[in-house]
């Protein structure tokens, strides 16, 4: 679905990207993670043409995203970005059925078909009870749900991420990675980039992990996310602990003697750790 | 308000911080490796030929003269100017920017030109062998002590000291202008223009001819993207959810000829100078009101 091939990309004399090539494939959950400053938001901007790299090619469904309309794009991949300024109050139902402006026709009014649409997206996110409410009064964290819904609207074969799990609690993160999955299983690729190891190992299918050399490994969590590999990322900030095959990461300073996991999100058929 | 009471190297300083905020990123770290440098230096010299040359014919340039060159870039003043005096020296941070003036060093067969590879805040006078009879900073201003700056460039010099710099509000700034309130929800700042260096330089005592001259000039793209691009990379605190507003913007603020997208600028540029050891200039005998 997403082929990236050789990126490379720099801010005047800052390389900001070095040779990055990964793919993920329709229905794969991946995960871009890295520390600050990896250039986790510029491969964002890359992928979704708003830079144009150095060198290198971004193909989206086989297709080099140079010779793509910005129409077309539009149909092909989604963003939901991190924080969302909106001065005028639409309503969420009107900001969830912005997402079909690429599918309207050339009289750009939505019909029927576009509004069952986005009730659905709304449906699938739990916030169809807001449909009628201003989308400025939200609080971050709904906001973060109707911006993607109103990516899930635009039904494209790839949806893009960016720290969509930052403004949540604890509680609605687990809901959001879920809702995530879900929305994977049905075919579509995403990519969300993350700063929380836990997520990627916790929810994701595969990761991406940048440091400031460039790409460190691309492949499942429960390989990428080694002791090693974190140490590389973090110095000898955390320990990684290995549960029934799961990685959990916790900080390096604590007391494995006293500390009893009870409970951690169950993705994975609800399993629960004493 | 008394404006008596008004720090202008305070104002300065704030207004060069709230324009790097409003960019993301400071603008002196635009043009920083070779290539971006080199492709500044060749519109520079295509799209700046009637700045560069008004610039010039402003210098009274004569061919005994020793000149300090501060923020000279790739060298589009400091090599004509080697040209027409004795001795030049350039001082310039970037390294992408010294690399190709060491290209134009070379190639025009240059040998009175001596670089200095700093800041001029960073820079050590007794590396240098003052007085020089011009120090000029042409469109280089990108220091936040300004006073600090101007007190330097007094101490090196026996002669003329010519900023050129910003006046009025160039064209160059209306997109962010535009679009910043409605995608940021707060203005944009372009940065510190000529009003606060003449009330600096008066506060300082020093009281400078003023020289007015209009410029024009264009950045020209391939495409639309390239375009897009090249503004989300001057101001990285756009994101890919702005691609549509840019664009649009774009759109009808850019003319299609057969050099591409084209977008125009004007501007108008200053010249402050002032003379050492004139009666205008009495910077040795503190601030003055």
């Amino acid at each position: 679905m997403l082929t990236v091939n050789d990126l490379t990309f720099s801010y005047g004399r800052q390389r900001v990207l070095k040779n990055i090539s990964f793919q993920i494939r329709k229905g794969e959950l991946c995960a871009l993670f890295g520390p600050n400053g990896t250039g986790k938001t510029t491969l964002f901007k890359c992928c979704l043409k708003f830079l144009v790299p150095d060198s290198g090619t971004v193909r989206i469904n086989g297709k080099d995203i140079r010779r793509l309309p910005p129409r077309q794009m539009a149909r092909l991949v989604a963003y939901v970005p991190q924080a969302h300024h909106c001065a005028f109050p639409f309503t969420v139902s009107q900001m969830v059925l912005m997402g079909r402006t690429p599918h309207l026709n050339r009289f750009f009014t939505p019909g029927a078909k576009d509004r069952k649409v986005a009730d659905q997206a709304m449906q699938t996110l739990g916030i169809s009870h807001l449909s009628d409410t201003a989308y400025n009064r939200l609080s971050g964290g709904q906001q973060q749900m109707v911006l993607i819904a109103r990516a899930i609207a635009q039904q494209t074969g790839l949806i893009f991420l960016d720290e969509p799990a930052a403004a949540l609690d604890f509680k609605n993160q687990i809901t959001l990675w879920q809702t995530l999955q879900a929305i994977a299983e049905q075919g579509t690729a995403i990519l969300a980039c993350t700063h929380d190891p836990n997520h990627v190992s916790w929810f994701c299918h595969s990761t991406v992990v940048l440091d400031r050399s460039g790409l460190l490994a691309k492949g499942p969590p429960g390989q990428v996310m080694t002791q090693e590999m974190m140490d590389r990322i973090y110095g000898d900030a955390c320990r990684v602990w290995n549960i029934n095959g799961l990685k959990i990461m916790v900080p390096g300073t604590m007391d494995t003697g006293t500390t009893n996991i009870v409970a951690f999100p169950g993705n994975r058929k609800g399993i629960h750790h004493k | 308000m008394r404006y008596m009471e008004i720090d202008w190297n305070k104002a300065w300083a704030e207004e060069t911080e709230l324009w790097n905020q409003s960019a993301g990123k400071p603008c002196q770290g635009f043009w920083e490796d070779k290539n971006s440098a080199e492709v500044f230096a060749q519109k520079d010299i295509r799209q700046h030929k009637k700045r560069l040359e008004k610039t010039l014919s402003l210098l009274e340039l004569t061919p005994d003269m020793r000149v300090l060159d501060i923020g000279a870039g790739p060298g589009n003043l400091a090599i004509p100017m080697a040209k027409k005096t004795a001795w030049v020296t350039t001082v310039e941070p970037s390294p992408g920017m010294n690399a190709v003036l060491d290209d134009q060093i070379a190639e025009n067969r240059i040998t009175n030109i001596t670089t200095i590879r700093a800041a001029w805040e960073e820079v050590d006078i007794t590396l240098l062998t003052p007085p020089y009879d011009l120090v000029v900073a042409s469109l280089s201003l990108g220091m936040p002590d300004l006073k600090g700056t101007i007190e330097k460039m007094n101490q090196v010099c026996s002669g003329q000291v010519a900023l050129f710099w910003h006046a009025g509000i160039p064209e160059w700034e209306d997109m962010p202008r535009a679009l910043w309130p409605d995608i940021f929800a707060m203005p944009y700042h372009g940065g510190p223009k000529s009003d606060i260096i003449f009330q600096l330089l008066y506060r300082m005592g020093i009281y400078p001819d003023v020289k007015v001259f209009s410029n024009d000039f264009c950045e020209i793209f391939e495409s639309m993207d390239s375009a897009v691009s090249f503004y989300a990379r001057r101001f990285q605190i756009l994101s890919p959810e702005h691609q549509p507003i840019v664009e649009a913007y774009l759109k009808e603020h850019c003319k299609k000829d057969d050099r591409g997208l084209v977008h125009e600028f004007n501007h108008i540029i200053m010249k402050l100078s002032w003379q050492l050891g004139d009666s205008g200039c009495s910077s040795t005998q503190g601030e003055k009101r």
